[in-house]
């Protein structure tokens, strides 16, 4: 997953730094130095603690995810898709039929565009102007294409 | 296969419904729209309310009330009804109440009511609020386009409600229709020569036909020949294996895409609105953290109005006060004097009698608690707190099988059980149902029995409540966690909208909590006054002594509890709290140690529920079940007892 550097801004993927491994202080360090400027930063990701605190304050999913669902950095399922990140609906999977029409109801099919509110204790999207309350299980099956920003989320 | 010969359609006074989906204020239109004569009754063959009313405007017009649908074809029991008011009620018109803010979800419900052919008016409701999120609709253009009257209402405030009766489009004609695609539109022409004429056009009936309604499907079957139903059913078939996927799917996915286009003509939002108090607080109430504590101050309050004021103040004046000083004496002096016949007199206001045990219990002790109960519940309801419960609780339903809706009458119950039972409609499917049932009916103390139980265990100590506490939640955990393995079928994952808090309307909350009253006293008084007659009988005919004895070796052996309680417990199956409060008498009179107040408390709360709650569940669900999950709770309701008795001999933590 990126983060941003709090000094100068560029991303950057911790997991693919190179240089982290090469240090001598590298073991139990939840810090991250920023490629481009050198900023030691905190990497809230390699933290436990931060980790566990984030999921019980619904920052994060639950889990990672697992090796049979569909991930990169565009697309994903609903489940994963960070709170606040803009995304758009691709996919509806394997819905059976009278609950796919219930999530038609709401406005959760192909092509509509959402927002996470929280993952825990339920998940909860936001789509036009409603909040809807849903268990992974369904989220797992909802495929979106995060949006770049200032798109418009239809 | 049903084979029958068409009938005709029902024909009488004429009505408008107001349909929409659930949250969007369509009994406050009603409301609005009808005055104060208003009947409540359950819908025939089902256990759903419908409101009814005279049209203020428009003389020999009702106006219904329906339950609100998402979309069709139906879901829920419901949504069934409202649906089944299409087929059964003469309409002369349609009122849809939308959602100003949530267009597209209204326009979803609009594409398919405008296909009914029926005069149709949108009450494009709550525009307050879309105007503070500054989301604008062009209604004049949303008119042109869908060929429906479309009037902006504020319902709360009464804005625009005058405009609603006056506003039909005489023949239900208009030139918008969804195209389908071409497969599903030659479908639709076949199955239009096919279907009986109905009380809707002929398109519309084919289009519920080829999505399945429950309703529509059960209706044309009585309707159509046993020839003609094959060749519908064929020809849904047919469909289904030209498009590779159930027809639904393709016919909604169309209307949605239709609606899409609408609303990108008619609909912009400029910028984002600032979030009010009340956003913040719908944000906070469903908070992993936060939302807690908040949700504690509510039963906090919750149990302060209900527990404090209704169970304790107003039970006080009324059977203290009113009933024991004043009406109950002068009543039973007027009955001797004018009745000499000791069998009548004892029958009416004897130990046992109509009045002073029946309607004194009823409208003394339990009605101030049910109506505060009422109001509170009410109050929760109309501000649009109680799916957020749901969303909190979730985990906790989830291990027992079930979802988060469950908390709804789980928290009903807490007033009446008998009343919970009815709410377990808005579960999804049978098997949810019949869980929270079985939950409500074992572990679940009415509002009454509730204000008895805390006050009996409060007089011990703090751990008799928490031990009575921890056994009914552990027994409440274990049985729905087994319940839910072996009651066949799936468990249903929580989906549900979360409407925005908003200050209740107390106007709507009043009424609704008289219309629930109203119910009450038609529903459960009768079972009342049955109750105490049965239990005057038995002891004319010495019957009491009699199941004393007879149940000596399970009350006195087991439970380790006085014979006398042996008449608690039946009066309890009659109504639990008159089995709480014949205990409470005993131990009142210092008949009870501490271990033998909290093992009658734990016993009476697990036992059967009352005798009214039984009819309850036989209404709902049928007599061999209300058979069998007595035959359950019975046992485990002693076995238990007989078990914490023995503990708490052995540990003497009391």
């Amino acid at each position: 997953m990126n983060i941003a550097c709090s000094m100068c801004g560029h991303t950057f993927d911790p997991q693919a730094h190179a240089s982290c491994e090469a240090c001598p202080l590298n073991r139990d360090c939840t810090l991250v130095c920023c490629p481009h400027c050198g900023f030691g930063d905190v990497n809230v990701h390699g933290s436990r603690l931060a980790r566990k605190m984030s999921k019980l304050l619904g920052l994060t999913p639950s889990d990672p995810p697992s090796d049979g669902e569909l991930t990169s950095s565009r697309w994903m399922s609903l489940r994963h898709l960070p709170r606040g990140q803009k995304a758009r609906i691709i996919r509806m999977g394997q819905i059976p039929g009278q609950r796919l029409n219930e999530l038609l109801g709401y406005g959760l099919t192909t092509g509509r565009g959402l927002v996470v509110k929280q993952h825990h204790p339920v998940m909860v999207v936001i789509l036009d102007h409603t909040e809807i309350a849903l268990e992974e299980d369904l989220a797992r099956e909802i495929l979106v294409s995060i949006e770049r920003p200032n798109s418009p989320s239809n | 296969m049903n084979c029958h010969t068409p009938t005709a359609t029902k024909s009488g006074p004429r009505s408008i419904a107001l349909i929409g989906q659930p949250n969007v204020g369509k009994s406050v239109i009603f409301q609005h729209l009808t005055g104060t004569y208003v009947t409540v009754a359950n819908y025939p063959g089902t256990t759903v309310e419908l409101a009814r009313g005279s049209a203020k405007e428009l003389s020999d017009t009702n106006v219904i009330d329906t339950p609100g649908i998402l979309t069709f074809p139906s879901r829920t029991e419901d949504e069934q009804v409202a649906v089944q008011v299409l087929f059964d009620e003469p309409l002369s018109g349609i009122i849809q109440v939308g959602d100003a803010k949530n267009i597209r979800r209204t326009l979803l419900l609009t594409v398919q009511l405008v296909e009914l052919g029926i005069p149709l008016t949108l009450a494009l409701n709550m525009t307050d609020e879309a105007d503070h999120l500054r989301v604008s609709t062009d209604l004049g253009t949303l008119q042109n386009l869908i060929g429906v009257h479309v009037v902006p209402t504020i319902a709360v405030k009464k804005v625009g409600v005058d405009h609603l009766m006056g506003s039909f489009n005489g023949t239900g004609k208009t030139s918008f229709q969804v195209r389908y695609p071409e497969e599903i539109e030659s479908a639709i022409t076949d199955l239009e020569s096919m279907l009986p004429q109905g009380p809707f056009s002929r398109r519309a009936l084919a289009l519920f036909w080829l999505t399945q309604d429950p309703q529509a499907e059960a209706w044309i079957e009585k309707q159509t020949r046993c020839e003609t139903l094959k060749a519908l059913r064929d020809r849904r078939g047919a469909l289904a294996s030209s498009l590779g996927q159930a027809p639904t799917a393709v016919i909604q996915k169309t209307r949605f895409d239709q609606v899409n286009d609408l609303v990108r003509r008619i609909q912009h939002t400029e910028g984002q609105a600032a979030a009010g108090p009340g956003t913040v607080l719908g944000n906070l109430s469903i908070h992993p953290l936060w939302g807690v504590p908040i949700l504690a101050l509510v039963l906090l309050g919750l149990y302060l109005f209900v527990g404090v004021l209704g169970a304790g103040t107003l039970v006080d004046l009324l059977e203290g006060r009113l009933f024991g000083e004043i009406i109950n004496p002068w009543l039973t002096g007027l009955v001797e004097k004018l009745l000499p016949i000791p069998f009548l007199t004892n029958l009416l206001v004897g130990e046992y009698g109509l009045w002073t045990m029946g309607m004194t219990y009823a409208i003394a002790l339990i009605l101030p608690i049910v109506s505060t109960f009422f109001l509170a519940f009410g109050l929760l309801e109309d501000s649009g707190y109680l799916p957020r419960i749901s969303v909190l609780t979730n985990r906790v339903f989830r291990f027992m099988g079930l979802n988060g809706k469950a908390v709804l009458p789980m928290i009903l119950g807490l007033g009446c059980v008998t009343m919970a039972t009815l709410t377990t409609r808005i579960m999804e499917n049978k098997r949810d149902r019949l869980l929270v049932i079985l939950l409500l009916a074992l572990a679940i103390p009415c509002s009454a029995q509730l204000g008895v139980v805390m006050g009996m265990l409060a007089s011990i100590s703090f751990t008799a409540t928490l031990i009575w506490l921890f056994v009914i939640l552990l027994i409440l955990l274990a049985v729905g966690w087994l319940a839910a393995k072996v009651i066949p079928g799936e468990r249903t994952s929580l989906l549900l909208e979360l409407p925005p808090l908003r200050l209740p309307s107390l106007d709507n909350v009043v009424l609704k909590t008289l219309a629930r009253l109203e119910w009450y006293i038609r529903e459960v008084i009768p079972l009342f006054l049955l109750g105490t007659g049965i239990l005057f009988a038995m002891s004319q005919f010495g019957l009491i002594k009699l199941l004393e004895d007879f149940s000596r070796p399970l009350v006195t052996d087991w439970l380790g509890l006085p014979p006398e309680t042996a008449a608690a417990f039946l009066l309890g199956f009659l109504r639990r709290d008159f089995g709480a409060t014949g205990l409470f008498i005993m131990e009142a009179q210092g008949a009870l140690t501490p271990i033998q107040v909290v093992v009658s408390m734990v016993t009476i709360t697990l036992f059967i529920p009352c005798i009214a709650s039984i009819f309850m569940i036989a209404k709902t669900r049928g007599w061999r079940t209300s058979l069998l999950m007595a035959c359950f709770i019975f046992p485990l309701a002693f076995t238990i007892g007989g078990v914490l008795n023995r503990f708490l001999e052995v540990t003497e933590w009391l």
